[in-house]
This record gives C-alpha cells, sequence and structure tokens, in this order.
C-alpha cells in the first residue's frame, strides 16, 4: 500500500466494511498504524460470526499486517425487568 | 398503563439465527406491544428477511415496525414488508397501526425517515438535482409522519422512526455525521400533534434518551444503546396500584 496516509487506507476499510455485504456494518472505528504494521478494529456488531468476517476481510485487504480486532457483539439478552414510566 | 417494549437495528441474518429468540419467549409477561425501529436486517436480503421473519414469529404480543437504510440495500423492502404481514407484523411507511390495549387506544405512526440534519444545519433543497433529491426525500417522509398523526385520534400516539428525529439522541456519534443520521423535518411533524413517545434507531454510538424542542420524549433504542434484546417503556394512565410498581 505504499506510502500513502493511513488515513486513506483507514477510510478506504471502513467504507469496505460498511458495503461489503459480508460485513455490512456501518461506523466500525479502523485505525492503522504503519510501525509497527497493524490494523485495529472497534465499534459493535450483532454476531460473533459478523465480528469475525470484518476481521478477515481486513486480514485480506490489508497482508502483512497483524489485525487487532477489538468488535464487541451486541448484547440480545432479555432486559434485567427495569422499564421506564413515561406516564 | 401500555407497556412498550422497543429495539432497533437488530441487524439480522443467517448468522444470528435465534439469536433474539430466547429473550422474546417471555416477552408477554413484560409488554403489552413489540416496537421495531428498522434496521431489521443485514443488508436487506429474503434470506435474511427469512431469518427475522424466524425471530418474530409467535412472539405473543403485537409487533408494529418501519424499515430502515439497511433494509433497502438490495431493492427488496417490498418484499420484507410482505413476508413481514404474512405472520402479522405491520410495517409501517407513512401509516398508522392502531391497537386497545387495556381500554385504552394507541396509535403508532411510523416511518423510515431520512438525513438532513439539524436546525441550523440542516441541508436545503437548493442546487444540484441529488441534493434536491436527498434534501426531498427527507421532507417527504417527515410530511408521511405529520399524515400519519393526523389521521388518528387515538389516545395515546407513539411515533417510530429509523432516522433521529432530535440530535440529543444522537450524542456520542461523531458530530460530522449528525446529517446521516437524522433530520428535524421529522421533529417538527412529531411536535405539531400530542406525541406521547417518539422512537428511533439508527444511531448506534448514540444515547438512549432525548427530548423534542415541543417537549415529546425521545428514546433512541438501537440495539447497541440499549444493550439487551429489547427496552420497556410505560405509557398511559396507571390504573391498578400494582403497575404504580413501574419505576
Amino acid at each position: 500500500m505504499g506510502e500513502q496516509p493511513t488515513v486513506y487506507t483507514e477510510a478506504r476499510i471502513q467504507q469496505r466494511l460498511a458495503e461489503d455485504p459480508r460485513v455490512a456494518a456501518l461506523g466500525l472505528r479502523v485505525t492503522v498504524t504503519v510501525r509497527p504494521s497493524r490494523v485495529f478494529l472497534s465499534g459493535e456488531v450483532p454476531s460473533r460470526e459478523r465480528r469475525e468476517r470484518a476481521a478477515e476481510m481486513v486480514r485480506e485487504m490489508m497482508p502483512g499486517y497483524e489485525v487487532y480486532n477489538e468488535i464487541e457483539v451486541t448484547g440480545s439478552a432479555a432486559p434485567d425487568g427495569s422499564r421506564e414510566d413515561l406516564s | 398503563m401500555i407497556r412498550i417494549a422497543a429495539v432497533g437495528d437488530i441487524h439480522l441474518g443467517p448468522d444470528a439465527h435465534g439469536h433474539l429468540r430466547p429473550a422474546l419467549r417471555h416477552l408477554a409477561e413484560h409488554a403489552d406491544v413489540l416496537l421495531l425501529a428498522g434496521d431489521l436486517t443485514r443488508h436487506g436480503t429474503r434470506e435474511e428477511g427469512e431469518v427475522v421473519v424466524a425471530e418474530l414469529a409467535d412472539v405473543g404480543v403485537p409487533v408494529v415496525a418501519v424499515l430502515g437504510n439497511h433494509d433497502y440495500h438490495f431493492d427488496k423492502q417490498d418484499e420484507l414488508t410482505a413476508m413481514l404481514a404474512d405472520i402479522g407484523v405491520s410495517v409501517l411507511e407513512g401509516d398508522v397501526a392502531e391497537l386497545e390495549i387495556g381500554g385504552q387506544r394507541l396509535a403508532v405512526a411510523g416511518v423510515k425517515g431520512f438525513g438532513g440534519g439539524f436546525p441550523g444545519r440542516c441541508g436545503t433543497a437548493f442546487g444540484e438535482p441529488e441534493m434536491k433529491a436527498f434534501v426531498g426525500h427527507s421532507r417527504r417522509a417527515a410530511d408521511m409522519l405529520s399524515g400519519a398523526l393526523a389521521s388518528t385520534d387515538a389516545d395515546i400516539r407513539v411515533a417510530l422512526t429509523h432516522y433521529a428525529p432530535v440530535a440529543d439522541t444522537l450524542e456520542g456519534e461523531p458530530p460530522e455525521i449528525f446529517p446521516f443520521l437524522g433530520c428535524y423535518f421529522l421533529a417538527e411533524a412529531i411536535d405539531s400533534y400530542d406525541v406521547a413517545l417518539a422512537l428511533h434507531g439508527h444511531a448506534h454510538r448514540g444515547t438512549e434518551k432525548g427530548l423534542t424542542p415541543g417537549g415529546v420524549r425521545v428514546r433512541n433504542v438501537a440495539a447497541p444503546v440499549i444493550g439487551s434484546a429489547y427496552t420497556v417503556y410505560c405509557l398511559g394512565e396507571p390504573e391498578t396500584n400494582e403497575d404504580l410498581g413501574c419505576p
């Protein structure tokens, strides 16, 4: 990827994560460092599988870079019984 | 007392099969109706729609939804709407679902909505056709919401959108993207009628609670914001001492 400023690489990865049907998640955060060659991913997706796919996609896009997958999976348990009274 | 369960941005797909089912199994014990604030799928395919249908079938309470931008990605929004209608889910786009709950009439007026921005920082239908189309889409969505709210005389009105009507509930999102997350045209419509609660999704990094300029409570129920399968809001007059337990 040459000496392109990392901000463009980060933006390109972020766009791909949104547009590629494998992930289709908007607003994931991407940080690329050159020395050492690392990509950090964070944000939330609805399933563990989509979290893994996001990292896979980034590994394909960024050969030679270590990918740190800090993406979290959104909670889907029933709420704890609390509710808000707006009456 | 009407107990409204709500969630948005569930983004289901084959990889999330059975994801919500355990939490929804006992929904009827906690809520009278389930409202879905759009982005039911990852990118709006039929296959994902089938997962949504399987998750929502027979939840034991009426389900009312709007679609979100993700549900439009494959241009199958009409098909998704029909698939959901087949299992009794009302998908609103400029219309109203009326329900009678505990002797009170609840009207849910729903529309997907769109971006544009917030007062003083909003796009205008000026210049290039693309810009006019963008702002025009947002304006039409708000007009549809107005029409829906005007068409009902129910005791309690709730506005359901995917995009945000106010910036309050976007707090936490980068301010630069606010115009892609919602538009005040929706709040203006909501404030023109007697609305008890406005629910939206779309802003995963936003905050739950906000207010329209007219004083209507706004809640961002995007799943990452509420952090659970749904959250419950109680509206209307408490009827029994037991109901007063709603904190």
